[in-house]
């Protein structure tokens, strides 16, 4: 599995357990150049083992055109599994209301976006949900008052946990488009993987 | 109390530096730049306050001397200042000034004279040296009233919170072959030679409360770590003894020469993190330390200083990407050493670092790169 930071690890990791799947190498150098630059070997890897590779739509305007960036002319394996989650990852978070309730508390219910794939920047709607949640929460998420930076440094651990313990692929699957398409193709990997395997 | 600034003049390497410093902050350069140098400018401070083997002869002597101390590219100018403002809470007003300044005699014995004492409180001068006692007993100059119990009695509180300051740079050779070593020891024991004494020194309660918080965390950190212990031996000697899952059910408990280097540094590192609540001064925390374990250190900081009833201040040297990728670190919060031919200068992060920044780039990202020496790309090639 390769993905471009922290967080979209620990969504991926989940996604793949619901399948059944069990990642073995987890590729991740920050950011997303690093998947970009490495397309070539990801093909090659993928003639041998399954990938499945998670990114960011960001502000590319729609995911075939993302992939052909990255990939232009290169044939990828059937085994290559690229997903895009439509901006970003926090749309996949922010899909499932019910866990994010229990996060940050129920008062965001009404709050929390309808279709989070039409969200622009949708880890800004996270980040000023979080600024209103209970203050354990909000001081791992949200930078302090005035800092030069666009987080806190709990952001990825605080969520990497929310992520692992109370989100919901299948609630959120119902919300967001390009997570409910990313698990059909996962479950598709799924049911083709074990029928390889011996029985 | 937090320092929120820090000017030196001919200090070790830097000929003058004065930069701004927040409750977190983050020294980055490369080798050699000074990132020890400059966090023993705070040791330094401690050393002058202790009224008990300590004071500014002492202090200077301990790091060999004013010529050892003095930076090589002082010119005319002979005098060593070290100068700090504090406040009591991050962002509040300014509520003391520090200002200490040095130099040598100049003749026959050579002692180390004090050029310039002040404390300021609240923008009130409490104190201005050398003053007229000083000028009736010229040796008065040779110690500072800080390090007095006498003359100290209006700033007491700065000079305990100097005195409090805390540095450990776990070497855990040291600790290891502390016996065949023999006894030689620093004072302060700044390499943690008599770290397990001081757990030893610790009231139980206190002591047992601190190690189940790094048994806990130890159990995250290092694969198979089950259970943390403090015994003393046949001698009364103190250990730690670590139970790993892996071993058979009654292999024993492995005492602390037998723990990984890792697990010494990051066992002294949270110790330090749990034991009082003034200055710490943190030596490059990534050492020996999995990146997956660095990376988690600007959070473990923050979580310590959270849990203390007042906030405390951490300064830390490094150069590890592992450890600024975090994109929460506050960019206030980093202060860049840059070495030149006239010494190393600092300075706090420019326009452009500061929008890379907000813009959710790392520390590791937009300014850790500008620390790499520009020729070390044909460092491979040299021999």
């Amino acid at each position: 599995m390769a993905t471009e930071d922290a967080l979209s690890e620990a969504i991926g990791k989940r996604l793949l357990t619901s399948h059944q799947l069990h990642p073995d190498l987890l590729l991740r150098r920050n950011g997303v150049g690093y998947l970009r630059s490495r397309a070539q070997s990801w093909c090659e890897l993928a003639q041998v083992q399954p990938l499945v590779m998670f990114a960011d739509l960001d502000r590319t305007t729609c995911a075939p055109r993302l992939i052909e960036e990255w990939f232009g002319a290169r044939t990828r394996p059937g085994n290559l599994v690229v997903r895009v989650a439509v901006r970003e990852i926090e749309s996949w978070v922010l899909a499932d209301h019910d866990g994010v309730g229990q996060l940050f508390g129920r008062w965001c219910l009404s709050r929390l976006p309808l279709d989070p794939d039409r969200l622009q920047d949708p880890k800004e709607h996270l980040l000023q949900l979080a600024k209103r949640a209970p203050r354990a929460i909000r001081d791992d998420i949200v930078a302090s008052l005035g800092s030069v930076s666009r987080q806190a440094v709990g952001y990825n651990a605080r969520l990497g946990q929310f992520v692992a313990n109370l989100w919901s692929p299948e609630r959120a699957s119902v919300r967001s488009d390009s997570l409910r398409r990313a698990n059909v193709r996962l479950k598709e990997l799924a049911v083709r993987l074990s029928a390889l395997e011996p029985s | 109390m937090l320092i929120t600034r820090v000017h030196l003049k001919n200090w070790r390497n830097f000929r003058a530096i004065d930069v701004p410093l927040r409750d977190t902050t983050y020294f980055l350069g490369p080798n050699a730049s000074g990132k020890s140098n400059l966090l023993d400018a705070f040791r330094f401070l401690r050393d002058v306050s202790k009224s008990k083997g300590g004071g500014l002869q002492t202090a200077v002597a301990d790091r060999g001397g004013i010529t050892k101390l003095r930076c090589l590219h002082a010119r005319r100018d002979p005098e060593v200042l070290v100068e700090v403002e504090l406040s009591d809470a991050l962002d509040a007003a300014q509520s003391w000034r520090y200002v200490l300044g040095f130099k040598p005699e100049g003749k026959g014995a050579q002692r180390i004279l004090l050029s310039r004492e002040e404390v300021w409180h609240r923008k009130r001068c409490l104190l201005q040296r050398p003053n007229e006692r000083d000028s009736v007993d010229p040796i008065q100059l040779t110690q500072t009233y800080l390090e007095q119990i006498q003359a100290n009695s209006d700033f007491r509180e700065l000079a305990d919170f100097f005195g409090r300051t805390t540095y450990l740079h776990l070497v855990p050779q040291l600790l290891k072959y502390a016996d065949k070593l023999g006894g030689q020891r620093l004072e302060d024991d700044p390499f943690g030679q008599g770290f397990l004494e001081q757990i030893a020194r610790t009231p139980e309660k206190t002591r047992n409360a601190r190690l189940r918080k790094i048994e806990a965390a130890l159990k995250l950190a290092v694969p198979q770590f089950k259970e943390l212990t403090f015994d003393r031996d046949e001698l009364g000697h103190p250990h730690l003894k670590a139970l790993y899952s892996h071993h058979r059910p009654n292999a024993g408990w492995q005492s602390e020469e037998h723990f990984s280097d890792g697990t010494l540094r990051l066992l002294g590192f949270l110790w330090s993190l749990l034991s009082g609540d003034s200055l710490l001064l943190l030596e490059e925390p990534e050492i020996s330390l999995n990146d997956a374990i660095v990376k988690e250190i600007p959070l473990i900081l923050r979580r310590a200083q959270q849990s203390k009833k007042s906030r405390r201040q951490i300064l830390i040297s490094t150069h590890s990407e592992a450890l600024l990728s975090n994109p929460g670190i506050d960019g206030r919060g980093v202060v860049v050493l840059v070495p030149g031919p006239e010494g190393t200068s600092a300075r706090t992060i420019s326009a452009e670092e500061t929008s890379a920044l907000t813009a959710g780039l790392s520390v590791a990202e937009a300014i850790l790169p500008k620390t790499r020496p520009t020729t070390v790309e044909q460092l491979g090639l040299a021999l």
